[in-house]
């Protein structure tokens, strides 16, 4: 299966990603060296060896022209596997317009921020099991970044909860796979869609052709599951403060089974 | 004032401006017991959202003092508006007025100008700020 991993522009990594892509941004607990073990890794090449591990050989990195530097410095992580890399970059086209030059078969897109310890295989085996055009890797809970209050008729406050974690909830990873015949879908999205002549903010008018497929019930959820048994984790490094946050153990420690 | 006014007319030691209109997007999903997706992005409504404004009474100083004896520290929004809500001493501001929390790098990178502008100009033609 082919897997795109999309760039939309990501406003919450500026005004650095001006400089550098995000893909190319750089964790781990070491120096710098020419050491090729599981540490000190790009994202790209975070993303791409799970990807790898899990089977996976055919990619394209897709979003605005900058991405290309993710080819110029594709002989860093590519190094000694045998992986297909290709590009579809423009300045002109928005996202979900660069989706519409990809070819019509089978594809996981992976959101171009997010590091998870997913266990691919399974979430496309249960993509395969059902005859859905989309399926959506979700995560179990949702941080939120706020305080919220609850009131009464009164408006006394009830309870306040400073940035609670609700496990009632689920997130949409930004990861999700598509079937073949998803570009008849997608066009008819771009035409007829309003929103779709809108404004590109982040990840969003992707998610707007997901929220068109759900409306035509073509969307399966797949709760996602960690690999060999490990609890699931991911996490969306799509804003500035994710990363000045960041613990790069936290990574190291949850890709431990790149290294066996 | 409105919300000043609000504050003198509750009779709470605190009140607290909560938004009900937040829409930043949390990417939240529902699906049915077949995992059938039903709705993507449905979070931001019926939550209240503090802004991070608040008006305290002089009287929570008394409350905070016996609260804090063997403390260094108190959080502000994790321990006195819990501790305000507990004693039914908090209450609510509830308005959808505009407002921008720029204490994020990406929040800050990505206002504009003429935002402001058309949000707060009539406050510049007035002489407020």
């Amino acid at each position: 299966m082919k897997s795109v991993i999309y760039y939309p522009t990501l406003d919450g990594l500026q005004p650095i990603s001006f400089y550098l892509h995000p893909g190319l941004w750089m964790i781990g607990t070491k120096e710098i060296t020419d050491d090729r073990s599981v540490n000190n890794l790009s994202l790209i090449e975070w993303i791409l060896r799970h990807l790898m591990y899990q089977g996976l050989e055919d990619f394209v990195f897709l979003g605005k022209k900058q991405v290309e530097q993710l080819s110029a410095q594709k002989n860093l992580y590519i190094y000694d596997f045998d992986v297909n890399i290709s590009i579809k970059s423009s300045d002109e086209l928005r996202t979900i317009e660069l989706l519409n030059t990809l070819e019509d078969e089978d594809t996981l897109f992976y959101f171009g921020t997010v590091l998870s310890n997913t266990d691919f295989s399974k979430f496309i085996e249960y993509h395969q099991s059902h005859d859905k055009i989309c399926t959506i890797l979700v995560s179990k809970g949702i941080q939120y970044r706020v305080g919220l209050a609850k009131i009464d008729r009164n408006n006394k406050i009830t309870a306040f909860m400073e940035k609670p974690y609700d496990t009632s909830m689920s997130s949409f990873t930004g990861i999700f796979i598509l079937r073949e015949g998803w570009k008849n879908h997608l066009q008819d999205f771009l035409l007829n869609s309003t929103i779709a002549k809108g404004k590109e903010l982040g990840r969003s008018l992707v998610e707007e052709f997901i929220k068109f497929l759900i409306s035509e019930r073509e969307v399966k959820v797949h709760v996602k599951e960690g690999i060999d048994g490990a609890d699931s984790w991911w996490i969306n490094l799509s804003e500035l403060e994710t990363w000045v946050k960041l613990n790069p153990e936290v990574i190291i420690k949850n890709y431990e089974f790149l290294t066996k | 004032m409105k919300f000043i006014n609000n504050h003198n007319a509750n009779h709470s030691i605190g009140t607290l401006w909560l938004d009900p209109e937040w829409n930043e997007s949390l990417h939240s999903v529902t699906f049915d017991a077949n995992y059938n997706a039903i709705h993507l992005n449905s979070d931001s409504k019926n939550i209240l959202v503090n802004t991070g404004l608040s008006i305290l009474g002089s009287e929570v100083f008394e409350i905070l003092e016996k609260y804090s004896e063997n403390k260094k520290s108190i959080d502000l929004s994790g321990e006195i508006y819990k501790l305000l809500a507990e004693q039914e001493e908090l209450s609510g501001y509830v308005s959808p007025e505009w407002w921008l929390d720029i204490g994020s790098v990406s929040r800050l990178t990505s206002i504009t100008r003429s935002l402001l502008v058309r949000r707060m100009g009539h406050l510049i033609e007035e002489g407020v700020i």
